[in-house]
């Protein structure tokens, strides 16, 4: 019976539909390039992170062919997954058969390994052939650019669109109340009381709520963002970094407000308007809370207004709605939220390439795909295939918005592991997909709201998170699991705020002074001060 | 009393029609035995449910870890994706044939190492055991190993999957131990009529040893099956992927979709969250499969094999 069971299982597996949907023929056509076309063509081959639903073949879609047509380079990636990827490039590294570009991982600390291992050269005696790079990262943010040790050793995507997390509200629970969307410190204090002390979700139960809930971010230094800007201290992505008013660049603890900031969260702690779990709470476990209609506040992805409205609809409270909301205010009226990081690292270019002589076309290629040419190529595709000129604007066409983002990624467009521009057009066309703002639903237009509205003139660009040496050595161990653990501790109220200053200059005798001072030096050498 | 005592037994039949008599102790024996058991194959088969369940439920169930042992709605849109990539059964067929031109290259490789420790009487024998326990005991670690795969050549090929576990010293242990239990006399006998070792080995031997070889079959089936690491490694073109890097990849990719949300019908944008943990959890039902299948026509030899060796007789 077993066999008979195996074997009738056998043959259900015995089925598949294969669909497939590529523009790389009509890509293959396109007249060569005007602004770049190499003679004697140009191999590039590659080792990078693959995410996301983009094709990974080169005529999976139009893009490559798109590229090859116009400019005869021929661009072959060898596209790996992000799990293990330090291991997979420890062993091309081995190997001693480096590609012509690579990315390194890991962001900062990937790139200065690399360089350490001699396996990519500074692009900074190219700059002269990167105008069009230059401009799309812009002068303010060459410092973002930059490594610790003041060098370009990488060529950037810029994302020139809306940030994309915000602070949010259950808009029900504040109906309940009777209560507005609170607009200083003491309102955002007085909402998170009313949220503790009355069952908001009516499940009979009144200690389940959490009026503020947070995520501890990787590696658990990241909770607390949205409080930390309240109070005027404009952190890092990961929380640990600040600029002083003077433009000083150090850890946030020297700010003169953390003392108070501590003391706050302990006393919001204390009064359980702080979710209990705050130190260990996941991305992931965030949202299934959210969706499980115990969250009253927090800051997330914006989409997540609309996904945990519906998610809460779908369980039975069918007027669950999250706004988005302008940023938390502190008690000194600052409104401060985290800028998305415009500027990141993708390609170094190896010593490989170096030997055959390539950089310099590398780069032009580059610089080339920064060209209005190539940003045009990257958001919109081919025209008359994936957008039409309506009136001098490019407009995607319906069958590749109909489906967002899902769709337009599949084609190979905004080709992000690849690295470009994004534009905020062609960004808010595909968000829409083929929608009006009229059109949009409660949720969708809260959604809307948090990446495009509500957060304007609130932005600050953050400080990067600059990986020195010092910071490198140190991190895990006076970082992580040190000053982290420490605030964690002194929020959860087992250890005082002056308690955790003390143990603070401690831990700057062992070490993280000089994680302080190096991060000081290079941001002064990257700043040009 | 002796009727009495009678009329207190349950009485339980044997297959041959004799009688044993279960005790009141066996009973209260069995029924605690039963009890464990029951409480200790709910704590196997509920990850089991719980993972096939959340692959197989509506998305927003999953979404607030509503799922336990049995799926809230039916939303298959994770084997959807699966089942639809064409990578998919490129990838099941690569897997197979490393699986099987592996099993049978080891069972062959294996044999031969294990059958001098076994029968054979020459000088070295010590030291020939010993090299191959050396290797059970410690290795030369991943960079070594890349390095060696890639001078033979075999870097993106499926070989380098076959090679690097062809042998594996605690397998080459326990097939000695098997080989040690079947008479010597068997072998001298047929020394006597004129055999090789070769021919002792692969006619006389191998035949006499199916329960060892398809368990350690089985084992090698499994373990290439299941195998990621080296897959990532040694594997770059996308024809030559295995089924965990494809799943690995699916997986992946899926968890990325949260990112994919947009202003479009609601009916994608749960998926789209959601998509992420049931495509996890319907990629493990999926590489569960293969070995549910062939699981029924080798368990018999996998049960009597877990004895192996343990009974001389």
């Amino acid at each position: 019976m077993k066999k008979v069971l195996a074997t009738i299982l056998a043959l259900c597996m015995l089925f598949s539909i294969t669909t497939a949907f590529a523009t790389a023929d009509s890509a293959r056509q396109l007249p060569k390039s005007e602004n770049l076309y190499f003679e004697n063509g140009l191999e590039i081959t590659g080792m990078g992170i693959h995410f996301n639903n983009y094709p990974t073949e080169f005529d999976g879609c139009y893009y490559f062919p798109a590229i090859q047509a116009l400019t005869n380079a021929t661009v072959n990636i060898d596209w790996r997954v992000v799990d293990n990827y330090a291991t997979q490039l420890a062993t091309t590294l081995a190997s001693g058969k480096l590609p012509d570009i690579i990315v390194a991982g890991n962001a900062g600390s990937g790139v200065m390994n690399l360089v350490s291992e001699g396996a990519i050269v500074p692009l900074d005696d190219y700059i002269d052939l990167m105008p069009n790079i230059i401009a799309a990262v812009g002068e303010d943010r060459m410092a973002s650019w930059r490594q610790a040790d003041g060098h370009i050793y990488t060529i950037p995507t810029v994302v020139d669109v809306p940030g994309s997390q915000s602070v949010m509200i259950r808009q029900d629970w504040l109906d309940q109340l009777g209560m507005a969307a609170p607009t200083s410190w003491d309102e955002w204090v007085a909402m998170w009381r009313a949220f503790k002390e009355n069952d908001m979700n009516g499940n009979g139960d009144s200690t389940d709520e959490i009026p503020l809930a947070l995520e501890q971010g990787e590696n658990g230094e990241r909770s607390m963002a949205s409080l930390l800007n309240a109070f005027g201290i404009k952190a890092s992505a990961d929380t640990q970094f600040c600029l002083l008013e003077d433009g000083t660049y150090t850890m946030v603890y020297e700010h003169p407000r953390y003392a108070e900031f501590l003391q706050a969260a302990q006393d919001l702690y204390k009064e359980g308007l702080i979710d209990s779990e705050f130190p260990t709470r996941t991305q992931a476990e965030l949202f299934t809370v959210m969706d499980s209609g115990l969250v009253g506040s927090t800051m997330t992805w914006a989409e997540r207004a609309k996904l945990s409205s519906y998610s809460n609809r779908e369980a039975g409270k069918e007027d669950a709605l999250w706004v988005c909301t302008a940023p938390i205010t502190g008690p000194y009226g600052d409104q401060h939220t985290q800028e998305r990081a415009a500027v990141t690292s993708v390609w170094c270019i190896t010593q490989a390439a170096a030997d055959a002589g390539k950089v310099e076309d590398i780069v032009k290629l580059f610089n080339w795909n920064f060209s209005e040419e190539g940003i045009n190529l990257y958001n919109y595709g081919i025209e008359g295939e994936t957008y039409d000129m309506v009136d001098g604007q490019a407009v995607l066409k319906p069958e590749v918005v109909a489906n967002g983002f899902v769709g337009y990624r599949a084609l190979g467009m905004e080709f992000e592991p690849f690295g470009g521009k994004w534009l905020t057009n062609a960004f808010m066309q595909c968000l829409f997909s083929g929608t009006t703002l009229e059109e949009l639903d409660a949720p969708s237009a809260s959604f809307y709201n948090g990446l495009s509205i509500v957060n304007q003139g609130f932005y600050y660009p953050m400080p990067k998170t600059l990986e020195t040496d010092a910071y490198v050595e140190y991190r895990a161990e006076m970082i992580t699991t040190g000053v982290c653990t420490l605030r964690d501790q002194t929020i959860a109220g087992q250890i005082s705020v002056e308690d955790f200053f003390a143990r603070y200059e401690n831990l700057k005798s062992q070490g993280l002074q000089e994680v302080i001072d190096a991060g000081t030096a290079a941001y002064a050498l990257l700043s040009g001060k | 009393m002796a009727q009495t005592s009678t009329a207190a037994r349950q009485i339980k039949r044997r297959k041959n029609g004799d009688y044993i008599r279960s005790s009141r102790g066996d009973k209260i024996f069995h029924g605690i035995n039963l009890f464990i058991m029951i409480v200790l194959l709910s704590f196997f088969l509920y990850p089991l449910l719980n993972m096939f369940s959340i692959s197989l439920s509506n998305e927003y169930a999953v979404l607030r870890a509503q799922v336990t042992f049995y799926p809230i709605g039916f939303n298959p849109q994770a084997y959807n994706l699966i089942f639809q990539s064409t990578e998919l059964w490129r990838s099941i067929g690569n897997s197979i044939f490393v699986a099987l031109v592996g099993c049978v290259s080891s069972l062959v490789m294996l044999s031969v190492a294990a059958y001098p420790m076994a029968f054979g009487e020459f000088y070295g024998k010590k030291l020939y055991t010993y090299m191959i326990l050396f290797t059970m005991w410690f290795s030369g670690g991943i960079i070594p190993m890349f390095l060696t795969i890639m001078k033979l050549g075999l870097y993106d090929s499926l070989w380098s999957l076959i090679f690097n576990g062809m042998i594996t010293a605690y397998y080459v242990v326990i097939v000695r131990s098997y080989f040690h239990s079947i008479p010597i006399s068997v072998v001298e006998s047929a020394r006597i009529d004129g055999a090789n070792d070769f021919r002792i080995l692969f006619q006389l031997i191998i035949p006499l040893s199916k329960p060892v070889l398809a368990t350690v079959a089985l084992w090698v089936i499994v373990g290439h099956w299941n195998d990621y690491l080296n897959s990532l490694l040694f594997l770059s073109s996308k024809q030559n992927y295995t089924l965990q890097l494809v799943l690995k990849e699916m997986v992946l990719n899926a968890e990325s979709s949260i990112y994919n949300i947009s202003m479009s019908s609601t009916a994608t944008t749960g998926g789209a969250a959601a998509l992420g943990q049931q495509v996890r959890n319907a990629v493990l039902v999926v590489s569960m499969i293969p070995m549910c299948i062939l699981y029924p026509f080798v368990q018999r030899y996998f049960i009597s094999g877990l004895m192996l060796g343990s009974v001389k007789g």
